[in-house]
């Protein structure tokens, strides 16, 4: 059940990190895929809002196509994160809210070294990221 | 929609946060005011510049609010005001506030703090009674920018203050836009 890739995006769609793991093909251009990731989650995001029989709503949670599951978490803040898996995994929400509350809170946002909206560059996030990613039961 | 208890949700979160020292946490505070003072020289400034610090604070602790208080998006511009009270305040400062005098189009609301522990200890000297320096203007500052952060801009004042003899502290919060989400552009 591998782990592909994990993208975090600000509310302006700069990609603030971009960390992958068991991914099988290569992207021939990551920057180029980065953005249109952010640019499927935007319009999906519309999509869905605008289907929904109630309003507000919170958006999507995840979709599957028959090679991979994309899971995502958009903070009211406007952060998004987006990990992508193997379609064997589950709900994934509480894994992202993990790495948002413990990781991206206490690690980025805290760091004074962090420019809201520049790429993250502390270290210690990429370290505990990691470490906690091999801890999740579908990493294998 | 029920409305959220966010009296409970700000005491839940208060007790999970981590606490600093309230004495250190005050003079720390003066230190820095006295320093802009004395860097500045120049009270307009120096609010300027405690009004900036707290927009990026603000920036900031929005994240830390949402993820540590669970409480989800605000629904609308008044919704946002009890969160502000009830949890921002409780779970960063410890204090209760109250959201008072919103205006016919809930536009424009006062947030009241019957005590500000920035100003624990703190006594203005004449000449600075006299100018018109908001000594506890970060706090404003981080109110516009948490808020910007939800996507509701808005100005903010201090419009009564303790230290100036006012019975409470009173901080004005005028919603300017509702900031809306821009589609990511294209690049070629």
């Amino acid at each position: 059940m591998p782990l592909y890739s994990l993208y975090i995006y600000d509310r302006t769609g700069t990609c603030l990190f971009y960390e992958q793991w068991q991914r099988k093909r290569q992207a021939v251009n990551l920057k180029e895929e980065q953005k249109l990731v952010y640019g499927l989650l935007f319009i999906l995001k519309q999509f869905s809002q605008k289907l929904s029989p109630k309003q507000p709503t919170d958006g999507f949670q995840r979709f599957t196509t028959n090679t991979y599951k994309m899971h995502y978490l958009e903070t009211p803040s406007g952060i998004r994160f987006v990990i992508t898996t193997d379609t064997s995994v589950g709900d994934l929400k509480d894994v992202l809210r993990h790495i948002y509350g413990q990781f991206f809170v206490e690690l980025v946002v805290k760091s004074p070294s962090y420019q809201p909206g520049a790429p993250i560059q502390t270290e210690g996030f990429s370290t505990a990221l990691n470490q906690f990613v091999r801890t999740l039961p579908f990493f294998s | 929609m029920a409305t959220k208890n966010y009296q409970r949700i700000g005491e839940v979160t208060f007790s999970r946060m981590e606490k600093v020292n309230a004495e250190l946490f005050t003079l720390t505070y003066g230190a820095v005011v006295t320093q802009l003072i004395k860097d500045y020289e120049n009270i307009d400034e120096v609010n300027k510049q405690l009004d900036k610090m707290g927009y990026n604070i603000g920036c900031r602790c929005i994240d830390e609010y949402f993820a540590k208080s669970n409480a989800g998006r605000c629904n609308d511009f008044k919704d946002a005001a009890e969160a502000l009270s009830k949890v921002g305040f409780k779970m960063f400062l410890g204090i209760n506030a109250r959201v008072q005098s919103f205006n016919a189009d809930n536009t424009e609301f006062s947030v009241v703090l019957d005590e500000n522990p920035l100003a624990d200890f703190v006594e203005l000297p004449d000449h600075l009674l006299r100018s018109n320096l908001s000594f506890s203007n970060i706090i404003s500052g981080v109110i516009r920018g948490a808020f910007e952060m939800a996507m509701f801009r808005v100005e903010t004042r201090f419009v009564k203050d303790q230290l100036r003899g006012d019975d409470v502290n009173e901080i004005r919060v005028i919603l300017k836009e509702l900031l809306e989400e821009k589609a990511p552009q294209d690049d070629d």
